[in-house]
Order: structure tokens, then sequence, then C-alpha cells
């Protein structure tokens, strides 16, 4: 709320009530320390104008119980969201130039032609008979014209069984980091760590990365792009598609990474206590019910489930 | 791209804008939202937006102008909306007595809406730094444990923090 009757306070005078305000953040102040405080705060009137908004902006903070703050705040908690509130703050600099990133932004997936929310996913058969899959939390635009078929996959993960086109038109998967070209395939997308991993389960693809060469993948291998660079190729990991049954599949996969996938179907904060991270976890598990996942590992790994609330979930030693 | 007018030739400008855009930005709306009404609503607070700042655009970049406020538009009510049901969950979660009046919700909401606001315009640590020292508790040398630095850097990340939340306060 801006105090429209408040002259603006000379920075210099905002930093320097920061400071104290940070100390007082940090615990009591000592005689001396309160000592110098009430000189700074009584030597000029601005230094008590700035202390006061100060006092305003701590009373916002509390005008808030902790638990509901932590439960709201923190409930799309990766740093992902804020990149994007982020980038646009750079957008509305740019106001009417008609630029807009092609980046993962959560606003263009709630205007996304096709989306699916956390925790639920999607199958649809497209025009051309294509079916294609969505895993949580993810969104596509579908973008068919008479000279090709492109699928924009805007966040997320996609599983795409590709139908033959009568008209023989080229399908495209579009990401942030190049394009996917089909050729009569069955392969899944998935968007993470800035680039798209790439798991290819029939026919032949080609991987075209915005900045850097292209290059074909062949059925059963993987491979994660970005825009300028490529990993190794290694063997295509069927439980990567589980969800696509409604299932998360582990063969000795480390708990840690485990919870990371599980977390992408269930809102709010998952934590892995470092400590618990690399032990081995096989099973197969119903993402239809992630409460109930949790609760199933304290009973076949030396864990604790402790849940503040149900979006803020940390996983620990017994 | 765009200039700020008297508000004499504004409602003429805004009219012509009206007259030549409206429609068209109404369908844009519905078919990228799916729903009829809403984009009714979000494209005449478009224009409403336009009264309110004064803003014009450029010969030519009408459309270009309109779509982007239209957007800024529905990310403030996305934001809106993910807050809300956040909070309504989180609400869920207590024994009956415990639930606050409507006034108390509508007044935290809107709280929370502006410490979200604070929280991005920090970057990762800071806000990491914040949220544990304001809602968790935490010791400054806790703090420090938790993110591996020193106690001197959590102090840096709390004044970054002081300063962001001030900006969103008191911004001039």
């Amino acid at each position: 709320m801006k105090a429209a009757s408040e002259a603006p306070i000379a920075p210099a005078i905002v930093e320097q009530a920061s400071h104290w305000l940070m100390l007082q953040w940090g615990g009591e102040l000592d005689d001396e320390q309160q000592r110098r405080f009430s000189e700074w705060h009584a030597a000029d009137p601005e230094h008590g104008r700035a202390w006061q908004r100060l006092e305003h902006l701590q009373s916002t903070l509390t005008g808030v119980p902790s638990d509901t703050a932590r439960a709201v705040l923190r409930e799309l908690p990766d740093a992902h969201r804020r990149q994007t509130l982020k980038l646009l703050g750079a957008l509305l600099l740019v106001s009417g130039s008609g630029y807009f990133a092609q980046a993962q932004l959560p606003w263009r997936d709630t205007m996304a032609d096709l989306r699916s929310s956390t925790g639920e996913r999607l199958q649809r058969t497209l025009a051309d008979g294509s079916r294609l899959s969505l895993n949580s939390a993810s969104a596509v635009d579908i973008l068919f014209s008479m000279h090709e078929r492109r699928i924009r996959l805007l966040t997320g993960e996609l599983l795409l069984d590709s139908g033959k086109d009568p008209a023989g038109r080229p399908l495209i998967v579009e990401t942030s980091a190049g394009e996917i070209q089909a050729l009569g395939t069955c392969f899944s997308v998935y968007q993470r760590d800035g680039g798209s991993q790439v798991e290819l389960f029939e026919g032949e693809l080609e991987l075209r990365p915005r900045q850097a060469a292209a290059t074909r993948l062949q059925a059963g291998q993987s491979r994660w792009f970005s825009a300028t660079n490529m990993s190794e190729i290694a063997p295509a990991n069927a439980n990567a598609i589980a969800w696509n049954g409604g299932r998360l599949v582990a063969e000795r996969m480390p708990l840690g990474q485990f919870l990371a996938e599980l977390s992408r179907h269930r809102p709010g904060v998952l934590r892995c206590d470092p400590a618990v991270a690399s032990l081995p976890l096989t099973g197969v598990f119903p993402l239809a019910d992630t409460d109930r996942v949790l609760s199933a590992l304290q009973q076949s790994l030396p864990v604790k489930v402790h849940s503040l609330t149900r979006y803020w979930v940390t996983v620990g030693p017994v | 791209m765009s200039s700020v007018l008297p508000s004499s030739s504004l409602h003429g400008d805004i009219q012509r804008l009206y007259d030549s855009h409206h429609g068209w930005l109404k369908g844009w709306l519905r078919r990228r939202l799916g729903d009829r009404e809403r984009a009714a609503d979000i494209a005449q607070d478009t224009f409403l937006r336009l009264l309110v700042t004064r803003r014009m655009p450029e010969h030519g970049e009408g459309r270009r102008f309109l779509s982007q406020i239209a957007r800024n538009l529905v990310i403030d009510q996305w934001r809106r909306q993910r807050i809300e049901h956040a909070y309504l969950d989180s609400l869920a979660a207590l024994p009956e007595p415990e639930t606050p009046s409507l006034e108390t919700r509508a007044m935290v909401i809107e709280t929370l809406l502006q410490i979200d606001a604070m929280l991005d315009s920090m970057p990762k640590k800071v806000r990491e730094a914040f949220l544990l020292s304001q809602f968790e508790g935490l010791t400054y040398p806790q703090i420090a444990v938790r993110l591996d630095v020193s106690v001197s850097s959590v102090q840096k990340y709390m004044l970054r923090a002081i300063s962001a939340c001030y900006q969103v306060l008191y911004a001039e």
C-alpha cells in the first residue's frame, strides 16, 4: 500500500533504518546498541519517519499467522515461479513492444490450449490421430496448420504417440531448448534444468537445439538438450513414462530423486533430509494418492515423514 | 512505444481505440481463456486501465499494447487466485472454531498478496533467509548453518530482503 500522503525519504536514511531493523531481527540489541539506536532515532525527524515505515512493514509481516504464511507462500516453492515474475518485471519495462519471451511462464500456461494442474494427468487424441498425454503441471499449445503439426511444450512433460498424417505434414514439438521433429514415433519430452529431456521408445527423432547443430535419436535412446548443449546419449527409461498409467516406478532410485519426482504430483513443499536422500527405493506407486505413498515410505525405509501442514512435508531419518 | 497524454485528448483517443479494437481484444481473450464472460471483463478492465494510467500506444501499436495490458491483468488475477486458493486450502486444515471471519480472511489475503510481491522481488537465497527468519523463527546463526553461508552473509541477505519489502510498500 503506497502511503500517498508521505513524501519520499532519502535512500541513505532508509538504509540506516533498515540496518537497525536487520539487527533487531537478529536478536535483542545490547545496551550499547540500544543507546546508539535511540540517538540515531532522535537525531532527525526523517529518521523517525523512516523507522515508522519499517514498523509498518513489520506489522504487515506479522499480519498473517506464520503457519498460514508458510503454507500459502511456500505453496509453489521453486525458484522457477519467482524467476517468472522477475521476467515479467522486465516485460513491463518493454511494455508496448509486443515482445514475449518463450519461457516457461505460468501465465502463459493459464492461457495455453491444453494444461494439467498439479496432480492431474490428461490424455487427448489430436486431429491427426496422434495421442498426446500430459503429466502433472504441464501445458501445451497445439498449432496445426496447412504445413505442419506443431506442439509447443510450455512447461512440464508430454508423451506423444504420433499418428500418420494423411497430408504428410511434419510433427514438431517445440520447447524453450529447440525443436524435436518426430519421424513416426512414440516419445516423451520433459522440461527440466533449463532444457528438454527426451525419451524415445519407437521410431526416430531429430533434435534441433535453437543454437546448436541438429542431431538424430534412435529408438531406445534418451538425451537431454538445451538451446546450446547436449548430454551424452543414454538408454531410454520406460519407467520415466509410468505416469501415463498413473504410476511412479522406482528401481533402486535414490529417495531424494524419488521425492523430487513425487513432488511434481502434489502441491507444496516436499523436502528430503540429505541424511536419507541416497537410500535406494524400489516399487510401483500410485500417483492418485501421494499422501498414501508418503506414509508407505515409512514402512519400507528407515524414515519418518514430518508434516507441518499438507503443504510442508519433510522426510527425514527415524 | 507509448506516451502520456493530457486527459482532454485522451478520451477521444481511447474512444477510437475502443471502437477499432475492443471486439478484437474480446475475441483474442476468449480464444485464450476459453471463457466468454471473463474475456469480456478483462477487455473492459484493459480500457479502464488505459484511462487510469493515461498511457496510449503509438500509432499502429494498438493491438500489441492492449494485449500486453490484458495479459498483465490475467497475471494479476492468476496470482490472486493462486493465493486465495492456497489460503483456503490451509484453512480447511483448521478445526471449526479457529476458522477466521470473512473479513479477516479478506485482510489476510491482501496481506499475503503484498508479502508474495515482496518475495517475488528477492533473489533466491535472500528469500530463503527471509522466510526462515520471519516465518520459521530461526536465528541468523541457525539460518547460516541451514544455507551453508556465514552469519555476515545472512545479515546482508536480510538487508536486501528489507530493502525489497520497502520497495513494495513505498516504491516512489
